[in-house]
């Protein structure tokens, strides 16, 4: 009789470990690419709103004119990764303080990769060929070795930084613990989508519509593609497909090209004929892509062959931040001339399940998913939750300065900001006030006929007094020069 | 039953000439015009305030015209919620814009609504369209409660009439809005395209003001009418100019600053529905200021010049 009752108390301690540790492994989970995977799903498991501001990381803007900030996030190993145009920051997810900076060459601020393992590395992209755009009034800058390293709070030795010479654009991968360089592959044109990982394979596009994949552990280029327009969004993939999205040149329309990813062969491509001239990031779920184009449309196509399953309109403009799937609805967020509306959206048919109007733009701050809320991040500072299953607003921050990117590991929020430049952690807390506040897009027959109504009566009878006021002083009708009868009028007579 | 107004041909009155100049004149220079004192020109057009009030008065005494503004803003409503618009419902406030400002509207409202570029386009002509046939029946209803002191059924038939010069001058702001665009964007640089553009705006309003009302009292085909509807703008002192200027400025006020506040909005608010329709009054009020400054002026619009014989 021993033996069962040990082995009940070991079945019950280990239930017991299980239980405490359940929602601390549930909470912790790396957010490890753009929008937290390769598919980019954008889905986390918290934290719930209502949330309050935990830490803030103060960082700097950098590039030609100090006017760029930092990418989308990652987080993994305890840290939020991002990257400036001439540094890669590293924060601590626990208090925000920095752990590392290290420069890097002159580039887009666009978002890498952590790749995890034995020697966990970050990928990123650097170079910026001719250089960054200029403000208006100035001419371009050319192309700058990488400037004097920030210094930082564990300073350590750069990686070859500002290796301009060798290409207009380089993927880049150090080490996560010693930023130490590990390998440099140069790119045949700048590159703005960001790195994403499948696996051992981190894809990367250029503005000269190349479609670059790299072994991570080896630095080699396992193939290169050319997929006709600039490939500046990040590339999904799920399984053996990459998809990428590629501009409208003079001679193609905008397309998503799905991209074997064994060797780079082009499996399908779905371009519409609609004049879009660009789109947003892939969403690879349930066999499915997602991307919004300037078309005002939301498309839906199948992962194996690239056929259409619907398309959907929005009031903006096409979402240029990814779209989220999750099982039970598409979200979009467009960018309007009235401000960005999100969009709920369901998977099988494209119907509008709801949509809340924000009154101000999203940018660049593509939606993420906490528990059964929808998070946007605005460019008025301000962090929007909605109900995912009926559209309420439910939770919103204070204003601050535009957010640019979002990003979850399930326990923290990081809202990256500019102006000024910042990483801030929201956690969950619950005396954070949640609010219900209906969409004004929602339907209310009643109240449109009662306010009409209303306004009918009150204006048509104030105007309707002032007019009797008005007729009393010169009455209907009145004499006019030629109200006399004419000559021929007489002769008539 | 009021039959409605005479229906008149063209007045006998004769048409204007300019005084020849005499010899010993000074020359003028290039801003001679704008620096000698101007001569006192007496104009039986009435004055821009006065006409308004008028204009108020007729339009705000006539059940009609009260009661068509919130029920044509609540049907466009309906039917652009119908086609999936959200909004903003404050565009509605343009419904009885008169052509110009009323293009202008109309151009926004089909970039919200319209799918893409075409859509857009035959979003503008169904808009102008049906508020053609809006100020037409307004313009009618103002001119024979000017004349008769009463609406009846005249206005409705009479309309059709009106119809196709309605047509004209909002097809005459389409065409003027463009090009003021086109322009504006050219001549951005030189910090004058904005001038240009609502230049372009107020040159419609200038143009059309009385055509018409023309054509709701007399007998003129659509022609004729545009010609003496300019030839009265273009009367010594009649003041068009600056009627037609300040409507533009108080319209393009209200276009930028008020039709866009609703934002994305199923259900507009009572004060919502309240401007707007306080707005749509108005402006129609603009057209009962419009008919009522024709009427006072037609038996001394100049008659077109005889064409010259050839030699």
């Amino acid at each position: 009789m021993k033996r069962p009752a040990r082995a009940a108390l070991v079945i019950v301690v280990m239930l017991a470990a299980a239980v405490v540790a359940a929602p601390a492994l549930a909470q912790a989970t790396d957010w490890s690419q753009f929008q937290g995977g390769a598919a980019h799903p954008g889905i986390a498991a918290g934290p719930q709103p209502g949330l309050a501001e935990a830490w803030t990381f103060e960082g700097e803007a950098g590039g030609p004119g100090e006017r760029f900030g930092l990418s989308a996030p990652v987080i993994a190993g305890g840290l939020a990764i991002a990257v400036g145009a001439e540094e890669v920051v590293a924060v601590r997810m626990q208090d925000g303080s920095a752990a590392w900076t290290a420069p890097k060459g002159l580039g887009p601020s666009v978002p890498g990769a952590v790749a995890s393992g034995d020697d966990p590395t970050f990928l990123y992209t650097e170079g910026w060929g001719d250089g960054p755009p200029a403000p208006a009034g100035q001419a371009s800058p050319t192309a700058s070795p990488s400037p004097t390293a920030t210094p930082s709070p564990t300073a350590t030795p750069s990686p070859d930084a500002g290796d301009a010479a060798s290409g207009p654009s380089r993927l880049v991968a150090v080490g996560i613990d010693d930023q130490e360089q590990r390998w440099k592959v140069d790119l045949p044109d700048v590159s703005r989508s960001g790195v994403t990982l499948l696996g051992d394979l981190a894809v990367v596009g250029s503005n000269d519509g190349t479609v670059t994949a790299v072994d991570v552990g080896s630095g080699d280029t396992a193939w290169s593609t050319d997929v006709g327009g600039a490939v500046d969004v990040a590339p999904a993939a799920e399984g053996d497909l990459v998809v990428v999205t590629t501009r409208a040149t003079v001679d193609a329309t905008t397309a998503l090209v799905g991209l074997e990813v064994a060797d780079g062969g082009e499996r399908w491509r779905f371009a519409p004929d609609t004049g879009a001239p660009f789109a947003g990031p892939p969403t690879i779920a349930d066999g499915s892509v997602y991307a919004g184009f300037a078309d005002r449309t939301v498309y839906a196509v199948q992962t194996g062959d690239g056929s259409a399953r619907w398309s959907a309109r929005l009031n903006g403009s096409a979402p240029v931040s990814p779209l989220v799937a999750t099982p039970s609805a598409v979200l979009a967020v467009d960018v309007g001339t009235f401000g960005s509306q999100v969009y709920a959206l369901d998977p099988a048919n494209g119907r509008r399940l709801w949509d809340h109007p924000m009154g101000v733009p999203v940018f660049r701050a593509a939606p993420i998913v906490v528990g059964d809320a929808v998070v946007t991040g605005g460019i008025d500072g301000r962090l929007r939750a909605f109900d995912l299953a009926g559209g309420d607003l439910i939770w919103f921050s204070p204003l601050g300065g535009p957010i640019r990117a979002l990003a979850s590991d399930g326990e923290t929020l990081v809202a990256v900001g500019a102006k000024p430049v910042s990483v801030v952690g929201y956690r969950h807390d619950a005396a954070a006030g949640l609010v219900a506040i209906e969409s004004p897009t929602a339907a209310d027959p009643g109240g449109l006929a009662l306010w009409w109504a209303v306004a009918t009566i009150v204006v048509g009878l104030a105007a309707f007094g002032l007019g009797r006021l008005l007729t009393r002083r010169t009455p209907l009708p009145m004499s006019f020069p030629d109200d006399e009868p004419l000559p021929d009028e007489e002769e008539d007579a | 039953m009021s039959q409605g107004p005479k229906k008149r041909s063209s007045n006998t009155g004769k048409g204007y000439r300019a005084p020849a100049p005499t010899r010993d004149e000074p020359r003028r220079g290039l801003l001679g015009s704008f620096l000698q004192p101007r001569p006192a020109v007496a104009s039986p057009m009435p004055k821009g305030w006065l006409s308004y009030v008028r204009g108020l008065g007729v339009a705000f005494s006539s059940p009609i015209l009260l009661g068509l503004v919130p029920a044509v803003v609540l049907v466009e409503w309906l039917v652009l919620l119908a086609i999936g618009s959200q909004g903003p419902f404050t565009f509605l406030a343009g419904a009885f814009q008169w052509p110009g400002p009323g293009t202008f509207v109309d151009t926004l409202v089909s970039a919200a609504v319209a799918p893409s570029a075409g859509g857009a386009l035959a979003a503008v002509f169904v808009l102008l369209l049906v508020r053609s046939a809006l100020l037409a029946f307004v313009t009618t209803v103002a001119v024979e409660r000017l004349r008769t002191g009463s609406s009846s059924t005249w206005a409705l038939r009479r309309a059709l009439h009106v119809l196709p010069v309605m047509i004209t001058a909002n097809m005459m702001g389409l065409a003027l809005y463009l090009i003021g665009s086109i322009l504006g964007q050219v001549l951005q640089q030189i910090g004058i395209g904005f001038l240009l553009f609502v230049g372009g705006i107020a040159a419609t309003v200038y143009l059309t003001a009385y055509a018409p009302a023309i054509a709701a009292d007399e007998e003129h085909r659509m022609p004729a009418a545009m010609q003496r509807g300019i030839r009265t703008s273009r009367m010594p002192a009649s003041g068009t100019l600056m009627v037609a200027v300040a409507y533009t400025i108080a319209m393009f006020a209200i276009d930028l600053a008020y039709l866009p506040s609703a934002g994305l909005r199923v259900t507009p608010s009572v004060t919502q529905w309240a401007g707007v329709i306080a707005i749509g009054y108005l402006n129609v009020a603009v057209a009962a200021m419009f008919a009522f400054r024709y009427l006072s002026v037609a038996s001394v619009v100049p008659e077109p010049a005889p064409p010259q014989r050839r030699r």
